[in-house]
């Protein structure tokens, strides 16, 4: 997996590329623990993309399974992908859910949050032009964490761009999600179904909020049935994660109108053993 | 540059107030996400939104950074965005608002831009 932070316009000369990757196992879970990160990176090697100055990050993701006062160790590379010598500071942060957004807190400003238990190998880094550099961080759970994500963030120290530009640094950081308790809990919103006859096209929107301790991506599919029972339409829902307290809108969207009648749509989504279920009825007149 | 008078450089716009005054200038930011295993687009696995957060890394008790009508602050970074699409362009402008009462003189800080996966 693999983002790109682009900036760019003429107003000043900085252009600043990111790249995040995510991988698979990067390093084999630690201490019996149960972690699941994202697949790996093929073609992240600097000079195989596209030719702007770029830094990735792998992996993006990881999934912890833990109880508290266990430990894990996870490798973080960082490939330089720009003309400069990047200097970055090791750096974890809590994220938290505020006001319906992720907030990254600083390591020791919430009680119980996990990223001052996170140790870095090496607190500065340096990654050449090319090349990369490999870190590895050491997380122990707390007995009471309130936090269930952490970012592990190479936080820029080299100015990006040009004399003339802004100063900007640019930092990526890997999301550690916790799952502690397997307390998932999704309360749901009702269903919204939207029938657009100009654009031939109906969208279903589902809001589901994490009421549960541990982190949720929940993921399925919306059935849509007739009158008489029939399937009618079969959409994904794609999954999304959300944190304690998050709130995300899931949408599916199908193309082309079914004839006229009522119809009945069932969402169906899961997340590891746990199941959420809403339906709603529409009419295609 | 200087509130009256004196050139601009090239994408930055001027506005002047009662008290204070302003200087401008957009950029863009464009995240983009594959998974390079299976080169499938982040929407379909499981993080298919990014954040986006700021920080000044310097305080600044008198001038007023902002990106995207979010101030900044060097005390804790502030969210542009919380869902971000990957692979879109999003127009952001930059801007730093000095007040008439401040000395003429540099002015130097940094901004630290992160991203991190949903």
């Amino acid at each position: 997996m693999k983002v790109r932070l682009v900036l760019r316009r003429a107003a000043y000369s900085l252009v600043l590329a990111a790249t995040l990757v995510t991988c698979l196992e990067a390093a084999g879970p630690a201490q019996g623990l149960d972690k699941q990160s994202q697949p790996a990176p093929a073609t992240n090697t600097p000079g195989s993309e596209e030719h702007q100055p770029a830094i990735s990050l792998s992996p993006a993701v990881i999934s912890v399974k833990a109880k508290p006062g266990q430990s894990f160790s996870q490798e973080l590379t960082l490939w330089n992908n720009t003309l400069q010598e990047l200097e970055f500071q090791m750096e974890a942060r809590d994220v938290v859910v505020r006001d319906g957004k992720r907030v990254f807190l600083p390591a020791g400003e919430i009680e119980g949050g996990i990223a001052r238990y996170a140790v870095f190998m090496d607190r500065d880094v340096i990654a050449l032009p090319g090349s990369s550099v490999t870190t590895t961080v050491t997380v122990t759970v707390p007995n009471a964490p309130a936090a269930r994500a952490i970012a592990c963030i190479f936080m820029g120290k080299t100015i990006m761009g040009t004399r003339n530009s802004v100063a900007m640094t640019g930092s990526l950081g890997a999301l550690f999600t916790f799952t502690l308790a397997d307390d998932f809990h999704v309360q749901s919103q009702p269903l919204q179904v939207s029938v657009d006859a100009d654009a031939n096209s109906i969208t279903f929107r589902q809001g589901f909020t994490n009421v549960g301790t541990d982190p949720v991506v929940p993921k399925g599919v919306i059935a849509v049935t007739g009158e008489n029972g029939r399937l009618v339409a079969r959409l994904p829902v794609s999954g999304q994660r959300l944190l304690p307290g998050e709130t995300q809108e899931f949408t599916a969207e199908h193309s082309g109108l079914p004839k006229t009648g009522r119809y009945h749509a069932t969402v169906l989504m899961e997340n590891e053993s746990a199941f959420f279920s809403n339906a709603a009825e529409f009419s295609i007149k | 540059m200087q509130a009256f008078g004196g050139a601009l450089p090239s994408g930055a716009t001027k506005s002047v107030g009662t008290t204070n005054w302003t200087i401008s200038t957009p950029f863009d930011v464009k995240v983009t996400c594959s998974n390079l295993l299976t080169l499938l687009p982040c929407t379909l696995l499981l993080t298919p939104t990014y954040s986006l957060t700021a920080e000044l890394q310097t305080a600044n008790a008198i001038d007023t950074w902002k990106i995207g009508g979010v101030t900044l602050n060097s005390t804790s970074a502030s969210t542009l965005t919380s869902n971000g699409t990957y692979g879109a362009v999003t127009a952001y402008t930059f801007a730093l608002t000095i007040p008439f009462s401040e000395s003429s003189g540099t002015i130097s800080n940094q901004i630290n831009l992160l991203s991190v996966c949903n």
